[in-house]
């Protein structure tokens, strides 16, 4: 177990390195003059502008700026925003938590959603309750989330007025008010996987002997599901879940254009807009990290709940 | 003597189990039938969309602006007095020509790398799955934000992205395809005539990846046309005015509380074709590969 | 087995059921929330996308300074009539044209109640003033030779060349005075999340979530007694979706902003709890053309192209309320503080190259390019802009020329517009004045030295007399001889159509109709407004 996680680690640093690099290299390929940028188009004399490209070190050569960056990174200092004229790593630090939030809340759903939905599918196998749950999970999946955030704003907020349409609160508790239809919107369109892999595992389980026993022991219906069924599901579900975290990063990234929520998304979407490279490089490099990390300790978790794994 | 009966017997049982199987994965599912006849519609309205759009897709008629369903316009038009049905036509052009050229670059690419790194193995193997590894550390769409970032934000770039992003998925499946195959008899007697590698891999073993390659393509198409979707919806994907279903959608959300039509009808069309795509891949998976035939 | 389908199909019902209440109590909270008109304290205000900074070397823009000025003020300050007025200078002298010596008022603190002096006024503007802090209106010092201090309350500003401009320096961001203490204390921080900014306003800097929320707190010792606030406090929401804001300004939870997309802006004229004031402004729309550039080298490919613009359409369907017709010069009737029946009598007896096909076609007849050509036409997203595009794209269809769009977002436009490169054909742009004087639009626009990196010629227009008459009027007191000079390079400039005029803008301001005290200016910009505010029954 231990070599497996240091054998994973050291795999995952030398994929962040060349990662960094293909950021890096791309950043700073791309059309446009940095200080004009940082000028933010506003009248300057070239003597200004010198001024700025020297201050970070614009004219160097490119391994040495490189080397400056990645000598920030390593110290937790992933530069200065062109735009914001603010440390970038901040301004990550800063919108974590509303995406966290959201992302943890629209999981919440998902499994809530799902879970119950696939059990029912499954126990209602090939007839009418399985056939609408399963179309609804096509439908759910077919449907672009920015298309139900969309269809939800107009039904819960324009017409119903329940919820507010876009923005955040000023906390947790307020901002789960502000991103219940998020992250509704979000989890919809994660539940199809989710309650496919439910309804399919859940149908083998409930074909073994041990629940065919029980069964026939006269055990009620809803404890045989619950208390055997299910629990012997929970791992594959577990899995599909966590295959599904590359797109819960970047749906967290269209719902929060969405419905304006200021998270970690719409700063990396306003920043490939508007061309501020050192924010680019900064959270594509963090969400890249992070999405590596979780990968591993979903992996660590298997090991951990499920003592047949071995690594 | 006896032997070729035995083949015919074979063929002619292989013939009639793909026909029951055609039978069982497409005609008795309803509702794959439908969404490969709504597919067949779909493509043969974006193929004669000149001849069949009832006005110019372009054309501003500034004073008409936002006006309801009618005769005149079926779907209403939109901000700039457009007919919204005309665009929806020429919007499929764009976006299912955008998700093709997405899955060919994906299987060009992907195809002869997992062919060549399931054959050979060792060096070569490791230094595509390496590169598989890159591709994939990023989620999903985040890469694809990135290049179109940086080579400028128009369509072929937000195309030759995802195709770039789809890659990996194409080269692992058909490496692990290939690792089956080349352990198998055939490949061993062809190699022991003297077959050139070259024509193992790409004249047998190819052959043989066919089926699963088939049904990663229709599912690659229908995340393809979601993608492209969310590309044009962040503002990386076609310049105006060429119609494209997520750039309307995205425009017609400034508008969304003067009228609705544009979201509705650029949203929709876009929810039917990933469906059908869905369904049609279903269908196809059961008909190709029944014994993987998920529960 | 029928009971078991029955039970389940009641828990979903149930869970429907649940999630339901969930979200009518969701529903419920934002209803009693809602707060009560008689103890209103606290004044929210919608801004369209985040403050950039709070030091005022880097505050300037339409986000960033609704929110600055209420916390840093300047020397002088404008009036509603875009006139000087004192602020932290109780007076000044202008004894030559090259000499500005300003009276600083002795009663002013700073936030941390430490007093401000000559020493923090000659620091900011130095600050501001060294290329090294790469501020964003360093240019308004462009003329400036040395700033010196007489006394602790007295500061000379000695100009290299007479400037007509430099006056009004003081009353924008670039002039605002910081705290010289506090910011050398907090070098690293100032203008950030963290460090904020200490300045003299009627508000001080609380707090600042970027992407959301800024939120500023009354300044009790606010040193003018005659417009001590109203509010306890501004909340400022950071929303960049305009139909969020006007849901906001709807249901009550936004009280103003400023500024509202064109095609919202009816629905906000409807609602019977708002009121929308407008004013003019210095700014307007134009496609440029690269006058360096083949063939829109050729007058009379220009003279083409903006005569086969139908401005007027684009005004009546889209630009609507917020904005009005422009002839072709940059010069809105705003602007004419000086030299008014000189500017309206030119305006009067102006004609131009406007919609006219059939001499559209004459003049492309006589180009270089008599059967038209493909050329790009770079544009961003805004709806007028965009419109304008697709309308002109259209017309010139007519002509055989072929224009390409090529949308990009708002700060690629701006860095391309700003480029010494000029990569471009066509470009669509707009500008604003931070002065009350029509050299501020005509100089950065058309005057060849503006045509390097960083500067604001679009067209890459480059004329020696209109150079040298822009920089002639730019030495005068004379204001009558100014706007003399000023027409005659107008003339010129309009003869050889480096532009065509899309709209002129105008400000809009939109608040509760229970909050009165300010109606928006052409430089509401510099304004520190939120002080006038008052809550009314």
């Amino acid at each position: 177990m231990t070599t497996f996680v240091i054998r994973r680690l050291v795999q995952i640093i030398l994929v962040l390195m060349v990662v960094s690099v293909i950021i890096f290299s791309m950043a700073h390929l791309a059309p446009g003059d940095p200080a004009l940028i940082m000028m933010g188009g506003k009248q300057s004399s070239p003597e200004v502008l010198e001024n700025v490209r020297n201050k970070y070190h614009l004219n160097d050569p490119l391994i040495k700026q490189y080397t400056y960056w990645m000598t920030g990174v390593l110290r937790g200092d992933l530069g200065e925003s062109y735009k914001m004229k603010q440390s970038v790593t901040d301004m990550i630090i800063g919108r974590l938590p509303l995406t966290i939030q959201l992302a943890a809340m629209s999981m919440f759903f998902t499994l809530l959603l799902a879970v119950p939905l696939g059990i029912l599918a499954a126990v209602k196998k090939s007839t009418i309750v399985d056939h609408v749950a399963t179309s609804l999970a096509l439908v759910c999946l077919s449907s672009p989330v920015f298309l139900t955030g969309i269809m939800l704003i107009l039904v819960f907020s324009y017409k119903l007025q329940w919820l507010p349409a876009f923005g955040i609160g000023n906390s947790v508790a307020e901002n789960f008010k502000f991103m219940l239809l998020p992250s509704i919107a979000l989890s919809l369109n994660m539940i199809a996987l989710n309650m496919k892999m439910t309804r399919g595992s859940m149908i083998e389980i409930m074909d073994t002997q041990y629940i065919k026993t029980a069964r026939s022991k006269g055990m009620p219906q809803n404890t045989v599901i619950l208390k055997h069924g299910l629990k012997n599901a929970i791992i594959p579900i577990l899995t599909v879940s966590s295959l599904q975290i590359g797109f819960l990063m970047v749906g967290t990234v269209l719902v929060e254009v969405t419905f304006g929520i200021g998270g970690l998304g719409s700063l990396i979407i306003n920043a490939v807009k508007s061309s501020d490279y050192p924010v680019v490089q900064g959270t594509v490099l963090f969400m890249v990290t992070v999405f590596l990390l979780i990968n591993l300790i979903v992996d660590i978790l298997y090991a951990v709940i499920d003592p047949r794994i071995k690594y | 003597m006896e032997c070729k009966i035995d083949l015919k017997a074979i063929e002619l049982e292989h013939k009639q189990r793909r026909k029951r199987l055609f039978k069982t994965s497409f005609l008795n599912n309803y509702l794959v039938v439908a969404a490969t006849i709504i597919l067949i519609v779909i493509i043969l309205l974006a193929i004669f969309a000149p001849l069949i759009a009832p006005h110019n897709p372009d054309q501003l008629n500034l004073s008409n602006s936002l006006k309801g369903i009618s005769r005149e316009n079926f779907f209403g038009t939109d901000r700039q007095g457009r007919d919204i049905f005309s665009r929806i036509l020429f919007g499929a052009r764009t976006t299912l020509l955008g998700a093709v050229f997405v899955v060919i670059i994906s299987n060009v690419i992907g195809i002869p790398l997992g062919l060549i790194s399931g054959y050979y193995g060792g060096k070569i193997d490791n230094l595509v799955m390496r590169m598989c590894d890159i591709i994939l550390a990023f989620p999903a769409l985040l890469l694809a934000f990135v290049i179109v970032a940086v080579f400028g934000r128009n369509f072929t770039n937000s195309v030759i992205a995802l195709g770039v992003v789809y890659v990996p998925m194409i080269a692992r499946l058909v490496r692990s395809v290939t690792l089956v195959e080349k352990e198998k008899i055939y490949v061993e007697a062809a190699r022991a005539i003297g077959i050139s590698d070259q024509s193992i891999i790409f004249k047998h073993i190819l052959v043989n990846c066919t089926s699963p390659i088939l049904i990663q393509v229709t599912i690659d198409m229908a995340y393809s046309v979601l993608d492209l979707a969310a590309m044009s919806f962040l503002g990386l994907g076609v310049q105006p005015p060429q119609a494209d279903w997520g750039y309307m959608l995205s425009e017609g959300r400034e508008y969304l509380m003067l009228s609705p039509n544009v979201t509705f009808a650029a949203g929709f069309s876009i929810m039917i074709t990933v469906i059908c795509f869905n369904l049609f891949s279903d269908g196809l998976q059961v008909f190709l590969d029944p014994q993987q035939r998920r529960v | 087995m029928k009971k078991g389908r029955i039970k389940m199909m009641l828990s979903v019902f149930v869970a429907v059921a649940m999630l339901l209440s969930l979200v009518g109590c969701g529903g419920n909270t934002t209803a009693t929330e809602a707060p009560k008109q008689d103890e209103k304290t606290v004044f929210t205000f919608a801004l369209g996308g985040d403050v950039v900074s709070f030091d005022p070397a880097f505050a300037y823009d339409f986000t960033s300074n609704p929110v600055v000025n209420q916390v840093t003020e300047g020397l002088l300050r404008y009036n509603s009539n875009s006139e000087l007025e004192p602020c932290l200078a109780e007076r000044y002298e202008n004894p030559d044209p090259v000499t500005y010596i300003y009276h600083l008022r002795k009663n002013v603190t700073f936030h941390d109640g430490t007093p401000m002096t000559a020493d923090d006024v000659i620091f900011s503007m130095e600050r501001i003033r060294d290329p090294q802090t790469a501020a964003y209106s360093a240019f308004m010092f462009e003329n400036v030779d040395t700033i010196e201090k007489l006394d602790d309350y007295t500061v000379k500003v000695t100009l290299s060349k007479p400037d007509a401009l430099y006056q009004y320096t003081v009353a924008t961001t670039a002039g605002h005075v910081i705290s010289k203490a506090y910011y050398e204390a907090n070098k690293e921080t100032f203008g950030k999340p963290d460090g904020g900014t200490m300045g003299t306003g009627a508000y001080k800097y609380v707090e600042w979530k970027t992407g959301s929320e800024v939120i500023l707190e009354k300044n009790e010792a606010y040193w003018d007694s005659e417009n001590m606030p109203s509010f306890d406090k501004i909340v400022y929401k950071v929303i960049p979706e305009g139909a969020t804001i006007v849901t906001g300004l709807k249901t009550g939870q936004i009280d103003a902003t400023i500024g509202i997309p064109v095609d919202l802006l009816p629905l906000v004229q409807e609602m019977e709890n708002l009121s929308v004031k407008t004013a003019g402004s210095f700014s307007f729309d134009n496609f440029s053309f690269n006058t360096q550039k083949a063939p829109f080298d050729d007058v009379n490919v220009r003279k083409a192209i903006s005569s086969a613009y139908n401005s007027q359409k684009i005004i009546d369907e889209i630009v609507k309320d917020t904005g009005f017709y422009s002839p072709a010069v940059p010069v809105p009737p705003s602007m004419w503080t000086f030299g008014r029946d000189q500017w309206d009598n030119f305006i009067q007896n102006f004609e131009g190259y406007g919609y006219d096909m059939a001499r559209a076609q004459e003049f492309l007849a006589q180009s270089s390019v008599p059967n038209g050509f493909t050329a790009t036409l770079v544009t961003d997203g805004d709806p007028i802009r965009l419109n304008a595009c697709l309308e002109l794209k259209e017309s010139v269809a007519q002509l055989g020329i072929n224009l390409e769009i090529e949308k990009v977002s708002r700060e690629e436009l701006t860095t391309r517009l700003m480029g010494g490169e000029r990569n471009y054909d066509m470009i669509t742009g707009n500008f604003g004045a931070d002065f009350p004087d029509p050299s501020a639009n005509l100089v950065p626009l058309f005057h060849s030295k503006f045509t390097v990196d960083g500067g604001s010629n679009f067209p890459n227009y480059k004329n020696p007399e209109v150079d040298r008459l822009l920089d002639e009027q730019m030495l005068l007191t004379d204001s009558n001889k100014r706007a003399e000079l000023m027409i005659e390079a107008v003339n010129i400039i309009a003869e050889d159509v480096p532009c065509i005029m899309i709209d002129f803008y105008n400000n809009i301001y939109v608040s509760d109709k229970n909050i009165e005290g300010y109606d928006i200016a052409p430089l509401w910009y510099w304004d520190g407004f939120v002080k006038q505010l008052r809550a009314v029954e």
